[in-house]
């Protein structure tokens, strides 16, 4: 297939990510066999930047918490629920497009800084890691126990599932158990949000920048999600929900750039879609990398484009219909797991959605649910990890 | 029901559900793999592999084991565990170059290249 139709493709794709849930990398389990190689890398990557920017409007206009669950509103929600979506969805956007273009200008500075560091970091890196968790928690001290319950809970769920062979790919029921099913059920009562007025949009540069920066170290620790590097980060600025939304869609649209940088800087690939290039391309050449990051590019702009001039109609559409699904939409996800994952996925996701619920009922971030992938990560980098699963099975 | 007694659930089912997760993963056999086809996204997983001993080298009371099938592994057996197996089933000291082997363990990212690292002192059997 011909590399623009490729481009095209990945763009029309990732438009699936006004569907709820409807990941990168469950869309390419599905179309990766179609391409070939050289298209398939253009396919990747268009994906992956078309699907971070569309998937900003379910992110924002759907699934706020019903009144009783307000409290665990997610920081664009909580400004959907005061009328103020569409300034939510704008501030993000602008604050991915603004951080693409500040990744490709830190590009030269990683190149150099990147993989020298990668190699040092190697030893230590489960210090590091572990020092940037204590800082999360430390910034929630009012609610340390319940954020560390839930940490260390997820952190033994996900080193028991990735570390004996109990589960097949279990990745796609823990996180849909983890964050997606418990997102839906905490929604249901509420109602989709209302675009709200258009306000002017303009993003605190000292945020994009601090969280471009992040994503670009985030190759370094990869079980570190963007919402724990937009909690640690924004330790150092004044915090606010408008500022939380900047720092963090700066971290994604960042990450998503240094993601696929990865591959051709340290041979690492960080997410599913970097993994599907790096398994498709012949050689880490940087010519592979500009093809990668055109594609990119083109898609990502495309689709804000798209956004900023229709995100309101589309905004609209959404959730007139997101509000109806909640039911339909939780049905979808249950429906993939079992497919994806067979029975045993389903206890997976049931299982992580309990842990998924404690921290809106508990009162603490949604984020340390990621103990699921940070644990596991450290207990590894730490060579500890035999000597657990010889507890665990004696 | 209120959010206390929602939670309480919750945290009793997550329980519950781990704790049956344990009893699977204990009566879980390992993964039985070609060794050409682990790779570094099987890191942290647990398998079997089998093939001929191509060397056994001794550093510090650690053992290292390269096995060979179609391609080659390192299995790395600390002291420790090494002295245990001595002690029970299977002296690490005596193994000779060209012997058939089964191990069992962790595969684990080490420099560039990845190895399996056994935890239980039945790890290793002769005759794979």
């Amino acid at each position: 297939m011909h590399e623009l139709a490729a481009l095209t493709l990945g763009f029309a794709a990732g438009a699936l990510g006004l569907a709820p849930f409807l990941h990168t990398n469950l869309i390419l389990e599905f179309t990766k066999n179609v391409f070939a190689p050289a298209a398939l890398t253009v396919f990747a990557s268009a994906l992956a930047f078309s699907h971070a920017a569309f998937e900003v409007i379910p992110s924002v206009f759907l699934f706020i918490p019903s009144g009783d669950d307000a409290l665990s509103a997610l920081p664009a929600h909580s400004l959907a629920m005061k009328g103020k979506a569409l300034f939510a969805a704008r501030t993000v956007l602008h604050s991915m497009f603004l951080a693409f273009l500040a990744s490709v200008a830190l590009l030269p500075l990683a190149l150099v800084v990147i993989p020298a560091l990668f190699e040092a970091a190697k030893p230590v890196s489960a210090t590091v890691l572990a020092v940037l968790v204590a800082a999360v928690f430390l910034q929630d001290a009012k609610n340390l126990p319940a954020g560390l319950f839930v940490f260390f809970l997820s952190g033994l769920f996900g080193f028991i599932l990735f570390s004996f062979p109990v589960q097949h790919e279990p990745l796609f029921p823990l996180l849909s158990g983890l964050f997606g099913i418990p997102s839906v059920l905490l929604s249901l009562g509420g109602k989709p949000a209302a675009p709200g007025r258009d306000e002017k949009v303009s993003p605190d540069a000292r945020l994009v920048c601090a969280g471009t920066a992040a994503g670009m170290f985030s190759p370094l620790l990869p079980a570190l999600n963007p919402a724990f590097l937009s909690a640690l980060a924004l330790g150092f600025f004044e915090k606010s929900q408008t500022a939380f939304l900047e720092i963090n869609s700066a971290i994604v649209s960042s990450k998503l750039f240094y993601d696929f940088a990865s591959v051709f800087m340290i041979g690492k690939a960080r997410s599913g879609a970097a993994a599907a290039v790096r398994e498709a391309i012949s050689s880490t050449g940087w010519s592979q990398f500009i093809v990668v990051l055109a594609a990119g590019a083109a898609a990502f702009f495309a689709s804000l484009a798209l956004l900023f001039f229709a995100s309101k109609k589309i905004a609209a559409v959404v959730a007139v219909l997101g509000g109806r699904m909640n039911q339909a939409i939780l049905a979808v996800i249950v429906a993939a797991v079992f497919l994806y994952s067979g029975p045993a996925g389903l206890f997976t996701a049931g299982v992580a959605s309990c842990i998924g619920l404690l921290p809106a009922l508990l009162g603490t971030r949604r984020s340390h649910a990621m103990g699921a992938l940070i644990l596991p990560s450290m207990i590894y980098s730490l060579g500890f990890s035999s000597e657990i699963m010889r507890a665990v099975t004696a | 029901m209120e959010d206390k007694q929602l939670a309480a659930a919750c945290v009793l089912l997550a329980l519950a559900g781990t704790g049956l997760l344990v009893l699977a993963a204990r009566q879980t056999r390992p993964l039985a793999a070609e060794i050409s086809e682990i790779g570094v996204e099987d890191v942290g997983k647990l398998v079997e592999v089998r093939g001929a001993l191509a060397s056994v080298s001794q550093r510090d009371g650690n053992f290292f084991l390269k096995i060979c099938s179609n391609a080659c592994i390192t299995a790395v057996v600390f002291k420790g565990l090494a002295r245990e197996m001595a002690e029970n089933s299977l002296d690490l000291s005596l193994l000779e170059k060209g012997q058939g082997v089964a191990a069992t363990g962790v595969v684990k990212e080490y420099g560039d290249g990845i190895e399996i690292v056994p935890f239980d002192r039945n790890a290793i059997e002769l005759g794979g």
